[in-house]
């Protein structure tokens, strides 16, 4: 019961607080379904995270649909929590004092303790410098240490099997595993070995420096690029077309240093018939993403300027990219369509306005 | 029991025979036609090197859904490839170009569209006996971005197959922006590439010139004396100097101009020599005129000549579309590391109107090939950026009309035997630059360009969101350690310049 009020809770949480900051992150990714979109992620330490992580979030273009998310993953972590507290193969109701039968009103209340990694995953969500690739390991990281089996020697080769694979699927969250089951100090050091050998190991593989692959290499965005609440939110009322917000709540004009005020400035110069402004704004908050993603977003606004200044062929390059993602295939059909009729853009009163105001502007230039 | 085992056996074998007869499907009621075919990259009636990788491509029209082609030297042999696209075996491609020396191939291809096979006109492609003299290709890729950066590298690629390997990316050195790698005559023993941002350097390899026991060289970024960087580089064939521009760089956008986005510009420019053996940076006013904007230098194949261009510096942003650069040369002394005191303007703007860059001598001191705008420098965001060609013997010019599109050609540069020459154009989309290849004769005839072959070409280029950028051939492979130049890099160290 609690569980379920649990995951109203995350639900309501992102649906009603925080819907921007979802749909800011969707705009973030181009999540495409090839394989070598997966394949680029699994060559890298967490790519499994990564890409269910991304996966995950194209869903966040509906935040009804995003918010079903969080809800599922959070309430999963919970579970799994308990499942580890509970389930009496488990470790931690075998070895910690606090689980012992000598204490059973505690054991009784353990239920509450299972909420604390998903509170901590909640917490860590609305960070917008946190993407889902941490969110999504750690969850993983939690089914799997309810795979690990009762009998000590059983689990201590099934942990030093599980760490490295662990680690190079869902990255340094596998720390988790080396940590929580608490068995005896020589299973701990073994395993934490094993995981440092495992990080240092990746670093030489993988081209990133030792520092990024120690804490995750899609665990942690540096910098302010992502923006700011404000940002997303002004930007997520400008793609709704909700001029009031702007004109009622925005005190500064936006600027392109972040992601989220650039789209916000692309929204707004692309409705300002600044069709060159738009492109550029779009394009500079796809090569603003921290960690080097493309954005689905961002090709869809550059299919529009490019049609709109009559540059089709790199158009349909983006559109035949548009059109291996899943939300954005049907809109870039569209756009094919009128491409192979140019006459049809009548039937776009916005393009066609914008078109007009492109062929027949005066050429200035910004900076 | 051991009977129905090898039935079950022979069985397996048969339905593995089937599977794979019904993946394969062969031409059937061909109908023939005269029209060449279209195909995605245009291999048609091109020239290659022997042991370039092979031209592996795929009907331009996406709706054929099979193709089966046969490839026929004049001189013997055939191969033969099927599929969604040609994928040739690479060993039987490379045993077929060496066979053909010389000679050309004739290439049969029949594609499948609506369950109707079709024949297309055989075309040809000629191999020609002038060797590639190099084992890759180095390059950077970037996005064709305004301001802001994403993920960039330096890569190498082996053009006798599809390997691309790392020369160095900017995920080991983050929020850094990596420049172009330029060696030595396509000599990979002696490099050169910049980096810029909180870790900015010049950064030197040179397997022969060791400073300090050490083959890599990481020079400050800046010289205050100077005003500025150290950018386009290009090595002196002796090895001791390079030569550079410093520029103070700024960007403008364009609000409605046709196909054009952006105007790269310098606020100012000079060109100087660098001495590597006594970190200096040798100035000389002849070459640092205060209202000239002196740019792209070049030293001829001989070390004599010092190319570069120069413009009157203008008022931007209202004459933009004034500065226009002519080309000259002074004389270089390699013994005291001085130019001469008289330049020479081989082609001048006030008689063509136009705008020069990046001037690129061939190696056999012939020619000298170079990208014409109709202003500004900076070609890549200039569709009508063409290549064009200049006779040091004659002086004259012409436009390399085989290679040219309406479209930016640009960032050129020649094997060492000067017989072939690659260049990057945006032909392809009008933003993402390729590279292609284009055979060079000894009449100065260039032949139709190719694209950069790769392993499945479609799915390769559409899905590629970067951009080639300052492509040049390399004679072997580069030496670098990504890892250990990553680390350099992030490492404050650095070697100071002295000014002279």
């Amino acid at each position: 019961m609690l569980t379920a009020v649990f995951g109203v809770a995350v639900f309501c949480f992102w649906l009603f607080w925080l819907p921007h900051l979802m749909v800011a992150r969707e705009g973030m990714q181009l999540f495409l379904w090839n394989t070598d979109y997966l394949m680029e992620r699994l060559t890298m330490p967490g790519g499994l995270a990564q890409y269910l992580g991304e996966f995950i979030v194209q869903f966040f273009l509906n935040p009804v649909y995003g918010a079903l998310w969080y809800a599922v993953l959070l309430v999963a972590a919970q579970l799994l929590m308990w499942r580890l507290f509970s389930n009496k193969r488990s470790l931690l109701s075998n070895n910690l004092p606090l689980f012992s039968n000598n204490l059973p009103l505690l054991r009784n209340k353990a239920w509450l303790l299972s909420y604390i990694v998903p509170l901590v995953l909640w917490a860590l969500a609305c960070n917008p410098n946190i993407p889902m690739t941490p969110i999504v390991a750690v969850v993983l990281t939690l089914a799997l240490m309810n795979l690990l089996p009762k009998a000590r020697k059983a689990r201590f080769v099934t942990a030093c099997v599980m760490v490295p694979v662990g680690y190079w699927l869902l990255g340094p969250a596998i720390v988790l595993m080396v940590i929580a089951p608490i068995t005896s100090i020589v299973y701990h050091i073994s395993l934490f070995v094993l995981l440092v050998f495992c990080i240092v190991g990746s670093a030489w593989l993988t081209p990133y420096p030792l520092r990024q692959v120690a804490r995750g290499i899609d665990y942690y965005w540096e910098g302010d690029k992502v923006g700011t609440y404000e940002e997303m939110e002004y930007d997520m009322e400008m793609r709704r077309q909700r001029w009031e917000v702007m004109a009622t709540k925005v005190e500064q004009p936006p600027t392109l240093k972040s992601v989220s005020s650039a789209f916000l400035m692309s929204e707004i110069s692309l409705s300002m018939g600044m069709v060159n402004l738009s492109q550029r704004s779009a394009f500079e908050a796809m090569e603003a993403i921290p960690n080097y993603n493309k954005s689905a977003r961002a090709l869809r606004r550059l299919v529009e300027t490019n049609i709109i200044t009559g540059q089709y062929d790199v158009a349909r390059k983006y559109i035949a990219i548009l059109e291996e993602t899943t939300f954005y295939r049907g809109w870039a059909r569209k756009m094919t369509a009128l491409m192979d009729h140019p006459e049809q853009i009548k039937d776009y009163p916005l393009y066609d306005r914008l078109k007009e105001i492109y062929d027949n502007g005066k050429d200035q230039f910004f900076y | 029991m051991a009977k129905i085992s090898s039935s079950i056996n022979i069985i397996k074998v048969w339905v593995v025979c089937l599977c794979l007869m019904g993946c394969h499907s062969k031409p059937e009621n061909v109908s023939k036609t005269d029209a060449l075919p279209e195909i995605y990259p245009d291999y048609v009636d091109v020239t290659i090197p022997v042991g370039i990788a092979p031209l592996n491509f795929a009907m331009a029209d996406e709706t054929f859904d099979a193709l089966d082609v046969e490839v026929k030297g004049s001189k013997g042999g055939t191969i033969h490839a099927e599929g969604a696209y040609a994928d040739f075996d690479i060993n039987a491609w490379h045993q077929l170009l060496e066979q053909n020396k010389g000679a050309s191939l004739t290439v049969t291809v029949c594609a499948r569209k609506d369950g109707q096979w079709v024949q297309y006109k055989d075309f040809s492609i000629q191999i020609s006996s002038d060797p590639l003299e190099a084992w890759g290709i180095t390059y950077r890729r970037i996005p064709p971005s305004y301001e802001m950066y994403s993920q960039m590298g330096l890569y190498q690629r082996d053009l006798s197959n599809f390997d691309e390997r790392e020369l160095l990316q900017n995920t080991r050195t983050p929020n850094q922006c990596i420049n172009c790698h330029t060696a030595n005559r396509t000599n990979p023993d002696q490099y050169i590439f910049h980096v810029r941002g909180d870790h900015g350097a010049t950064v030197i390899g040179s397997e022969k010139r060791e400073v300090n026991g050490e083959k890599l060289e990481l020079l400050q970024a800046k010289n205050d004396k100077l005003g500025g960087s150290m950018v386009y580089p290009y090595w002196h064939p002796g090895g001791r100097y390079c030569a550079f521009s410093t520029n103070k760089t700024s960007q403008m956008f364009h609000t409605t101009k046709k196909n054009k986005r952006i105007e790269v510009y310098d606020s100012s420019s000079d060109v100087f020599v660098y001495d590597t053996e006594t970190h200096t940076i040798l100035r000389d006013t002849l070459i640092m005129k205060k209202y000239w904007a002196e740019n792209t230098p070049a030293f001829s194949p001989d070390g004599k000549w010092l190319y570069f261009t120069t413009a009157l510096r203008q008022v931007y942003p209202t004459d933009y579309d004034q500065e226009k650069y002519s080309l000259c040369r002074v004389s270089f002394d390699e013994k005291t590391g001085k130019i001469g005191e008289q330049v020479d303007t081989l082609i001048n703007v006030r008689e063509t109107g136009k705008s020069v860059s990046w001037p690129r001598p061939s190696y056999d001191g012939r020619y000298l090939m170079y990208t014409q705008t109709d202003y500004g420098y900076f070609t890549i965001w200039h569709p009508e950026a063409d290549l064009w060609l200049l006779d040091l013997q004659t002086g004259e010019t012409r436009p390399m009309t085989e290679v040219n599109s309406d479209r930016a050609e640009s960032y050129h540069n020649w094997n060492t035997n000067s017989h072939w020459f690659l260049f990057t154009s945006r032909s392809e989309n009008g933003l993402y630059t390729q590279v292609y290849f284009s055979h060079f004769d000894n009449d100065g005839q260039a032949t139709k360009p190719f694209l950069l072959p790769q392993h499945n070409p479609r799915q390769y280029y559409r899905r590629l969101l970067y951009s080639y950028n300052t492509p040049d051939f390399t004679l072997r492979p580069v030496e670098i350690n990504p890892r250990e130049m990553g680390r350099r890099i992030e490492n404050q160290e650095r070697t100071a310049t002295k000014t002279k």
